[in-house]
């Protein structure tokens, strides 16, 4: 009776789609030096690589090059934050308004996750209030099987990023859904430009 | 499996600690409970486990619990005895508010030296604690301490 109940177990998570271990035992941000991944949604492409760590506000994080455009990322056991800094020029000075990490993606990824980040700092320049705030809001919408990579996280990443100067106030706000696969990290991805899917990569 | 836990020679609690050993780079550390009966069958010995362990997360806001059934084979009489578990385990994964569940073939494969003072059999164990959804595989390394009650 008890072989046949282990024999049931063992057929039910072979045909379940849940596999819950490879969620909870890997790694969907494998950043290391010398890291790259290609994409492309058919008529443009994005490459992105990784470059030698770098210490940016006593963080160590990798430069992570998106075509040429270096964001800056940190890993730690809690999240995958982005290096932001905001300058503003008056007189032909430059002045840093806001400078600091932001969480982009809470670890490890829990589907139904929802998070809200923000930065927000000011300073006065010639006795006007320049202020800056950057916020990013993501949820963990769900997970699905691929043959390819098994269980993919979807997740969806607002960007809200907004500059008060005197009575002038600019917001741009972008969206991008990101799809994550264990041990090779963003499979796919849309935002504005179009869907773009992993072609190549190669993680050292 | 009911009547098997009537019938039951032994019986007796288990417990200890858990560290990750193989995948779950997400965990720090963990630590698993067990209410066992066991039972002579010839040969060899047997024991049928009902266990529950809890594993926090080096992110202070994720948790990993398991509950799950083992069907163990040891040797009770022998000084150090192998010990081998298979089972199954309910995987419960939080961070914040949000969680998943699953189900995970579970195992166990370790050494214990045995104790046995008239009706009492004390054991401390070292295992590795495997978990599998037959898609990946990952584990702990345990260090338990069990203490059984022959009835």
């Amino acid at each position: 009776m008890r072989y046949k109940f282990l024999l049931v177990l063992l057929v039910v998570i072979y045909c379940g789609d849940n596999h819950i271990i490879q969620r909870a035992a890997e790694d969907y941000f494998p950043l290391s030096e010398d890291c790259w991944w290609y994409y492309s949604n058919g008529t443009d492409s994005v490459y992105v690589e990784t470059e030698p760590t770098d210490t940016l506000l006593q963080v160590a994080c990798f430069p992570v090059s998106y075509n040429g455009d270096t964001r800056y990322l940190a890993k730690s056991d809690e999240s995958i934050s982005q290096y932001i800094i905001r300058i503003y020029n008056y007189g032909g000075l430059d002045y840093t308004v806001l400078e600091d990490f932001i969480i982009r993606i809470e670890l490890p990824l829990v589907k139904g996750n929802a998070y809200h980040h923000i930065l927000s700092d000011s300073i006065y320049v010639a006795n006007q209030l320049i202020a800056a705030q950057y916020e990013i809001i993501g949820t963990v919408v769900d997970f699905a099987t691929e043959s390819n990579y098994g269980d993919v996280y979807q997740l969806e990443i607002m960007t809200i990023e907004s500059t008060v100067t005197g009575d002038t106030s600019i917001t741009d706000t972008s969206a991008v859904i990101e799809f994550y696969a264990p041990a090779v990290g963003m499979v796919r991805f849309s935002d504005a430009t179009g869907e773009y899917e992993l072609i190549d990569y190669n993680i050292p | 499996m009911i009547l098997y836990m009537l019938v039951a020679l032994s019986i007796g609690i288990e417990g200890g600690y858990n560290t990750p050993a193989v995948g779950f780079n997400d965990i720090d550390k963990g630590a698993g409970v067990s209410l066992v009966t066991a039972s002579n069958i010839g040969f060899i010995d047997m024991a049928l486990s009902l266990r529950a362990a809890f594993y926090n997360g080096d992110n202070p806001s994720y948790t990993m619990n398991t509950v799950g059934i083992r069907l163990g084979l040891y040797k009770k009489n022998w000084p150090v005895s192998p010990v081998f578990a298979a089972g199954g385990d309910y995987v419960i994964r939080s961070l914040s508010t949000a969680n998943e569940n699953g189900l995970a073939g579970a195992y166990s494969i370790g050494v214990r030296v045995n104790f046995n003072v008239e009706r009492l059999h004390v054991y401390p164990m070292v295992s590795y604690e495997g978990l599998t959804d037959l898609k990946e595989n990952a584990g702990f390394v345990g260090l338990h301490l069990g203490i059984l009650y022959e009835i």
